[in-house]
């Protein structure tokens, strides 16, 4: 497991802040430099800003904005799945440029409300309405959709086994219940194709057991790449937290389940990149969140030296 | 224990410490003309942390103009004395329980700032530099004042008296109020420069402070960066030393790597200290003080509060803490 941040490689200044703080491994923002195609030599020239400042190139995180939006609109049977070739190609075209995995979202994000100052020392944090059964997103998919969705990521695996690429799947609204991920995963059952898999996701659904899950998934070597993220659930639903804040099964022994998630990443064996969520926003922080993205690296970095020296 | 942050006395400064999480402030002795800290002045500080759930658990150095002349052993020595022990009454009524103090005549010194992890801006120690270019180890930025050049030497033996005389007669009123000293040690931790002993640069001169006048409410602020600085000193074995004894009060969590005659003060996760070994450290002797996070490296970007490096210090710390508990409650339980 490597402690991974995702950055816009193309700024040198988030490549040094990144090595500062000890991360050895960074996924790229799908962002080409302004004016300019996502070619292959596009993508193996940020691939090779990354290498050549010393990291390990973990992958994209995302599909550019016109091919992420692109494969919402097949999933809402705006447009038929034939489209996806574009998605295809892209694929293709960041094999041959060395890209080893993609992260994409397969339904749309949770309908969250815009960041307030709710959270600890007025820290802004975003928040999910609640609803009975888990967050506001938890509508389960119709018949229609699964099929959509099910024939996506079908496309893409197959692209992705061939172009030696493998995509980690981020389940999203209406896929987002932690028993739809396993039937994504079931749809395209190709080792190119696995998941996002961010243990803050299921830490929003009641009755998830995010530590299980881990390995249930990894059994099946379907955790591509991970991610930690916080939420806190109140009587008014559910705020974004800072990852060091105990969930409530966590308090008497603030950071156990996240303890456990990690010797549980350890006991699959995965030894893939593992990254911060975007953190609260800290008063005079960056848009990008420079401060906050500091606190949740040490934070990781040093449980990660903890797990190894336990 | 209690993970703090040296926070200055601004609204902003107040709401970075309780954002990273941090709920307990270390404070310098807020500057006053009479050459003492002013009940009125840690009230207005303590309102102000107030408003972010923050609570003042130390006062981490007064002015150097508060107690020079009792370092130095001049002829104002006494009056400063007295002015010490108001410092101390003043705190107990504001109910700050830790006095933090050094006995570094001639300040901090560092001889360089190099380039580190990601050039990362990093201050080293050289002791061949220091003596080199004498002028640039000191610490001319110093906030608590001007360096006191002495026109003479200062023997070990002068040094140690000065500071038994203040210790003589502050812990007793220490122990009266309920404060606790804590005595930190000479950095760079080298025995003397420009002629001027520094007394407090190994494990023997600690003990000495804390036996030249037993109390509860003489002991260290343990500085672990500037220990493991210390030539051959292994900083766990000194956190079981010290914290078997109850003597640290109080603790800088920083990682340093090599030791006198040269060192570099670095990330906390690149230091030759095993990190989780040491918190582990802590909690395996009871010790349930303040801990700070000290130096940073400057980082790309930064604010003038180091808020980035900061950011990176304080969660690192936050999950070692965790990870030493978890770690501590398994023990307990017959497990790992």
């Amino acid at each position: 497991m490597r402690l991974a941040l995702t950055v816009n490689a193309w700024n040198d200044e988030d490549l040094l802040f990144a090595e500062q703080f000890g991360v050895t491994h960074l996924l790229a923002a799908p962002v080409a430099p302004a004016g300019q195609a996502w070619d292959a030599a596009r993508i193996a020239a940020m691939r090779n800003r990354i290498q050549k400042a010393g990291f390990q190139f973990a992958g994209l995180d995302g599909l550019p904005q016109s091919l992420d939006a692109l494969v919402k609109r097949v999933l809402m049977g705006e447009t038929g799945e034939e489209s996806l070739a574009d998605v295809s190609d892209f694929i293709v075209r960041a094999g041959e440029a060395g890209v080893p995995l993609i992260r994409y979202d397969l339904g749309g994000p949770a309908p969250d409300l815009e960041r307030r100052p709710e959270g600890r020392g007025r820290a802004q944090v975003r928040r999910l309405a609640p609803v009975d059964d888990g967050p506001a997103d938890g509508v389960p998919a119709d018949g229609a959709q699964w099929e959509r969705a099910a024939a996506a990521a079908r496309r893409v695996a197959s692209a992705a086994e061939s172009a030696g690429v493998r995509m980690a799947c981020r389940p999203g609204r209406p896929f987002s219940r932690p028993d739809a991920w396993q039937r994504l995963i079931d749809a395209a059952p190709s080792p190119a194709h696995g998941l996002d898999f961010s243990r803050g996701d299921l830490l929003r659904w009641p009755d998830a057991d995010p530590v299980e899950a881990i390995h249930h998934f990894g059994r099946q070597g379907r955790i591509f790449l991970a991610e930690e993220a916080n939420w806190k659930r109140d009587a008014s639903g559910l705020a974004e937290a800072f990852l060091d804040e105990p969930a409530p099964a966590d308090e008497a022994h603030p950071g156990a389940l996240l303890l456990q998630s990690l010797r549980a990443y350890r006991e699959i064996g995965f030894d893939g990149a593992i990254r911060p969520a975007p953190p609260p926003g800290i008063a005079g922080d960056t848009a990008w969140g420079h401060i906050g993205q500091a606190f949740h690296a040490g934070y990781l970095r040093a449980w990660l030296q903890a797990l190894e020296r336990a | 224990m209690k993970i703090a942050l040296a926070v200055g006395a601004t609204r902003e400064e107040a709401q970075f410490a309780a954002q990273v999480g941090a709920r307990h402030a270390v404070i310098g002795g807020p500057d006053s003309p009479r050459g003492l800290v002013e009940y009125d002045a840690l009230l207005k500080i303590q309102d102000l942390f107030a408003e972010f759930g923050l609570e003042v658990c130390a006062i981490e150095n007064v002015p150097i103009h508060f107690y020079d002349q009792v370092m130095f052993g001049l002829p104002g020595r006494d009056a400063q004395l007295d002015h010490y022990c108001a410092t101390i009454r003043n705190m107990s009524r504001a109910g700050i329980p830790i006095l933090g103090y050094n006995w570094m005549l001639l300040g901090g010194l560092s001889t360089d700032v190099v380039r580190g992890r990601g050039g990362a801006r990093e201050r080293r120690f050289e002791w061949d530099a220091a003596l080199r270019n004498r002028a640039a180890a000191f610490d001319w930025r110093n906030p608590l004042g001007t360096i006191h050049l002495p026109d003479r030497d200062l023997s070990s033996e002068e040094v140690w008296e000065n500071l038994t005389v203040f210790l003589q007669r502050v812990v007793p009123v220490a122990e009266e109020y309920g404060v606790k000293l804590a005595a930190h040690p000479d950095d760079a931790p080298i025995p003397s420069f420009l002629g001027v002993a520094r007394i407090l640069h190994d494990l023997d001169a600690l003990q000495r402070v804390v036996d030249t006048v037993p109390s509860p409410c003489n002991g260290l602020d343990f500085c672990q960066g500037t220990i493991s600085e210390m030539t051959g000193v292994n900083v766990i074995d000194a956190i079981h030393h010290f914290g078997r004894q109850g003597k640290i009060v109080f603790a800088h969590y920083r990682a340093v790597r090599g030791q006198v005659p040269r060192f570099d003060e670095v990330f906390m996760d690149e230091g030759d200290t095993d990190m989780f070994a040491a918190m582990r450290a802590y909690k395996e002797v009871g010790f349930d003080g303040p801990m700070r996070a000290d130096h940073t490296p400057g980082v790309v970007g930064d604010n003038a509060y180091a808020h980035r490096g900061f950011a990176f210090e304080i969660g690192y710390m936050r999950a070692m803490a965790q990870a030493a508990d978890l770690a501590a409650a398994a023990q307990a339980k017959g497990g790992r």
